[in-house]
């Protein structure tokens, strides 16, 4: 079966729009029959094949993106060919070629409103070469207000500053302090530039500078979360497996099986501290902290925050209360239980500012508040 | 000197001082201050385009620019110790100046990053390893839990299953695909403690030996 149409637009239509351009520009020669015959290809095997991860990386491995790259380029660098300095140059038709093909590229951004930051320097390009001047002085005042140096990535500094705003709305604090620092060092960058640009290059490798230096605490981080999250599921289910509810909860219960209920519960009651005893072991082998140390680590203090911790207040004091008498072949004290029966009969077995946040029915823009790209620049006026 | 030519020498002028004092484009600057002081002392852009022909001024300048930016690519690589993308940067610099005209400099360039872009793709299939790390974990809480006698069946069954289901996982989807980018490619334990590969995983390395040992054992395929 093909692969899904507007997934194979989303890979081809870059290139169908090259092909489009040399055939506009009724451009002819090898370059231009490699390029259609490299498409054809593409299109193809988008026929042929059925997974788009592998339909991706046979167009790159099979040097398609690039045979068909490098042919677009040679059979511009043809049309270019007389453009020389040899010949009697013709800078009115130059700059009416070039202004024209920054309008046709202008065009196609502006379809994506995501490339919001790409539009001014294209803009007053286009704004300059209209303007009746000359080739030479065109390109003097463009270079002068680096607006082909601009051009290249757009100013960057309102998505890094967007960035931020992701990981800040999802209390994400190791990429917050990431791009806090990637803006710092951008702006001290810029700041040594008389436009405040930063060169393309440099900032790429800023990104990568900072971004290396960050990898292993955001993995650490995450790896940190999840497995303290487990240690507390495991406590809490034990604990509620001796409840006069569990026989109904969706954990244990088995609508075709009441045997496989009872089963199951009693899986949770006598295999739960064995189980903990070793995932606790490894909790500590990984990271040096114990279960107390998990209700003190900053990383806990960010969950709370964002309102990620499932589990009301009640229900954690619970838990700590649990984890000592979390041995195997042991129970948890009938008044413990007795109190997880009340906090169930109450409605108060799930965290309150929980519920609010990512309660049943919350659409994901009602969850997660950060704005698009482009309303984001827009409303800070960036 | 006409206008026009007076306006081009101006344009020039622009260009070489934009690279005035940089600490990366150090080649670029010689090269476009070439092209400038060529057209300035030309009496006419027809000379300057034949003076431009003979030495070969643009095409001088293009190598610079890409020598300039792959030195400094490769320099943050290598300080980083990122060895595999060093290697598209590391190739251009060393063959540039061999490139005989513009269109063979952007199309061997193109092919260079290439290569070095699927290169990047294989090395980073050694990040497979950690992935299977909660595989690994749950196999071993299978295997120590100390529980009743009735219920080390059920136990033996759950790491049976998490086993089989990760081999499968490798068999099916793991290799076949890292085959797509290389097809003789194989898991390389040596790799996981190459600096670029070690720093991700935040765990020490007595347990990083332990669990390179586990993977073998449970999920070589």
């Amino acid at each position: 079966m093909p692969i899904e149409k507007y997934l194979v637009d989303s890979i081809l239509n870059p290139f169908r729009a090259m092909m489009k351009d040399v055939e506009d520009q009724k451009l002819t020669g090898e370059a231009v029959e490699n390029m259609r015959r490299v498409l054809d290809t593409m299109e193809r095997l988008a026929q042929e094949m059925s997974d788009l991860a592998s339909y991706s990386t046979k167009l790159s491995t099979d040097n398609l993106y690039l045979d068909f790259s490098n042919n677009y380029s040679k059979a511009l660098a043809a049309t270019a060919a007389s453009k020389t300095f040899g010949k009697m140059q013709d800078d009115t038709t130059l700059l009416k070629q070039t202004v024209s093909q920054y309008e046709v590229r202008l065009k196609m951004l502006k379809k994506d409103p995501e490339s919001y930051t790409l539009w001014p320097p294209l803009e007053k390009i286009i704004h300059i070469g209209k303007s009746g001047m000359s080739y030479p002085i065109f390109l003097k005042m463009c270079e002068e207000q680096g607006l082909f140096e601009e051009m290249k990535d757009g100013r960057p500094r309102p998505v890094i500053e967007f960035d931020l705003h992701v990981a800040t709305v999802m209390f994400d604090p190791v990429r917050k302090e990431m791009y806090e620092k990637l803006l710092k060092e951008y702006d001290a960058l810029s700041k040594k530039h008389p436009l405040g640009l930063v060169d393309p290059v440099e900032l790429e490798m800023l990104r990568f500078r900072v971004q290396h230096e960050y990898e292993p605490k955001i993995n650490q981080w995450e790896a940190i979360v999840f497995r303290a999250g487990k240690l507390l599921d495991i406590v809490i289910d034990w604990l509620d497996s001796f409840t006069s509810f569990a026989p109904f909860d969706e954990r244990w219960a088995d609508p075709t099986s009441p045997a496989k209920t009872k089963e199951n519960i009693a899986f949770t009651q006598e295999c739960g501290p064995g189980i903990f005893k070793v995932r606790e072991n490894i909790f500590q082998e990984y990271f040096d902290l114990t279960w107390d140390d998990i209700f003190t680590h900053e990383m806990y203090r960010n969950e709370v925050t964002a309102a990620r911790i499932w589990y009301s207040d009640e229900r954690i004091a619970l838990a700590k209360a649990t984890y000592p008498h979390m041995q195997p072949g042991k129970s948890p004290p009938k008044e413990l239980i007795a109190e997880s029966e009340t906090l169930k009969k109450e409605n108060r077995l799930r965290n309150k500012a929980n519920l609010d946040r990512y309660g049943e029915g919350k659409k994901p823009e009602e969850v997660f508040n950060f704005k698009k790209f482009s309303e984001f620049v827009r409303a800070k006026k960036l | 000197m006409d206008q026009r030519h007076k306006d081009y020498i101006d344009y020039y002028a622009v260009r070489f001082k934009k690279y005035e004092g940089s600490a990366i484009y150090k080649n670029t600057y010689k090269t476009e201050k070439a092209l400038y002081e060529g057209i300035k002392s030309s009496a006419t852009l027809e000379e300057f385009g034949e003076k431009e022909k003979k030495e070969e001024l643009t095409l001088k300048n293009a190598k610079a620019l890409t020598k300039d930016q792959a030195t400094y690519r490769l320099q943050v690589f290598r300080e980083l110790e990122e060895k595999i993308r060093a290697q598209g940067p590391d190739t251009i610099v060393q063959k540039v100046d061999s490139f005989k005209d513009v269109m063979e400099l952007a199309t061997r360039v193109s092919e260079i990053m290439h290569r070095n872009s699927i290169e990047i793709s294989v090395d980073l299939l050694t990040g497979n390893f950690y992935s299977d790390f909660i595989a690994l974990e749950n196999i071993e809480v299978w295997e120590k839990a100390e529980v009743p006698a009735r219920w080390k069946g059920r136990l033996k069954k759950f790491i049976d299953d998490q086993i089989e289901g990760m081999k499968k996982v490798w068999r099916e989807v793991r290799i076949p695909r890292a085959r797509e980018w290389d097809p003789k490619w194989k898991m390389d334990y040596e790799n996981v403690w190459e600096s670029r590969h070690r720093r991700l995983i935040p765990m020490k390395d007595t347990t990083v030996k332990r669990r390179i040992e586990e993977h073998k054992k449970y999920f070589a395929v």
